[in-house]
């Protein structure tokens, strides 16, 4: 099971990594150069991905061969976040507090008004930092395979932030949730 | 051998590739999850430092069944792209603290967030709340700097 799920995800990155240089794709990129110079090559790339993305889910959807519920709901207080605060699940009285219940009654979705504000707020310094290390994290990767050491750094970066973020960081920010 | 791929050809694919991989060969959950640069390399530091330290560090479920090497092969993935275009070249790196930066806010936010920016726009595509609200952040943020960089240099 390990080896399938490891081969699987590696073929794919291996693909994604090659056809992401040739395209010279950058999800930031595009936005940027259509905001600043009304250049839409790359962010044709993004909304063709988009729509692509919609249409097939939408059909896989109604085969219900997609999980029918939305994706990531339930997240904030899910698996990766309860690992954070080292409980099992958030008490009842404190997830009332931080979610709206939207749907029917089998449906378990929830969605939290909260998170999806600080997410948006994520999303902004995102694009900030993007901008300001000119490309996303997709990007950085391509430039690193075409020997741009500056990316080198910039994953270097990441990988010191992932382990003090678990270290230290995780309780302070646990109030995004 | 020098192969061209539109960006729009690029979207098409990397959208189906995503999909179709999610939904034959069951690459979940959490669903949308089969391109996040962020959160896979989260997950790969996080195993190795759970498997080689006493301190556990969480993961995503599919990273249980999974040893997530996204990162690492798509840097692969590109060498060899660039390599066979004739692109390769290594430069020296001009900001290495300022990029070491940008690069842990990247990944604070995609910690925190559950993606970088190509996840949010894939998790967009699904209809989750959450990465349309990730992905309209993003496009705020570039359109705001945008236009105060514009500004600034029409003075």
């Amino acid at each position: 099971m390990i080896f399938k799920y490891t081969v699987i995800i590696s073929i794919v990155a291996l693909v994604l990594g090659f056809l992401s240089q040739r395209s010279r794709m950058c999800f930031i990129g595009g936005l940027r150069d259509w905001a600043l110079i009304g250049e839409k090559s790359l962010l044709s790339g993004l909304i063709s991905f988009a729509l692509t993305v919609w249409i097939l889910t939408s059909v896989f959807y109604s085969f219900e061969l997609i999980d029918t519920s939305v994706p990531e709901i339930g997240e904030p207080v899910g698996n990766i976040m309860s690992s954070f605060i080292g409980q099992e699940s958030i008490a009842a009285e404190e997830k009332a507090s931080l979610v709206v219940f939207l749907g029917s009654a089998d449906n378990d979705a929830i969605i939290s008004v909260r998170f999806i504000i600080f997410t948006f707020i994520g999303g902004i310094v995102m694009g900030i930092a993007g901008l300001a290390a000119n490309g996303c994290v997709l990007r950085q990767h391509v430039l690193l395979g075409q020997g741009q050491m500056d990316s080198l750094f910039f994953i270097i970066g990441m990988i010191i932030m992932d382990i003090i973020f678990y270290l230290f960081l995780y309780k302070i920010f646990s109030i995004v949730y | 051998m020098k192969i061209r791929v539109s960006p729009i050809a690029w979207g098409i694919i990397a959208g189906s590739i995503l999909v179709l991989t999610e939904v034959f060969f069951d690459f979940s959950p959490p669903s949308a999850y089969v391109l996040c640069l962020s959160c896979h390399l989260r997950d790969l530091i996080n195993t190795l430092v759970s498997e080689n330290s006493g301190t556990y560090f969480p993961v995503s479920n599919i990273a249980n069944y999974a040893l997530m090497l996204t990162s690492p092969l798509f840097i692969v993935g590109s060498l060899i792209a660039s390599i066979l275009g004739g692109e390769f070249k290594i430069i020296k790196a001009a900001k290495p603290f300022r990029m070491l930066i940008y690069g842990a806010t990247f990944m604070l936010t995609g910690i925190l967030f559950f993606g970088c920016p190509g996840r949010f726009f894939l998790r967009a595509g699904y209809g989750d709340i959450y990465g349309i609200a990730g992905a309209a952040g993003v496009i705020a943020g570039i359109f705001a700097v945008t236009k105060i960089y514009k500004q600034l240099s029409t003075r």
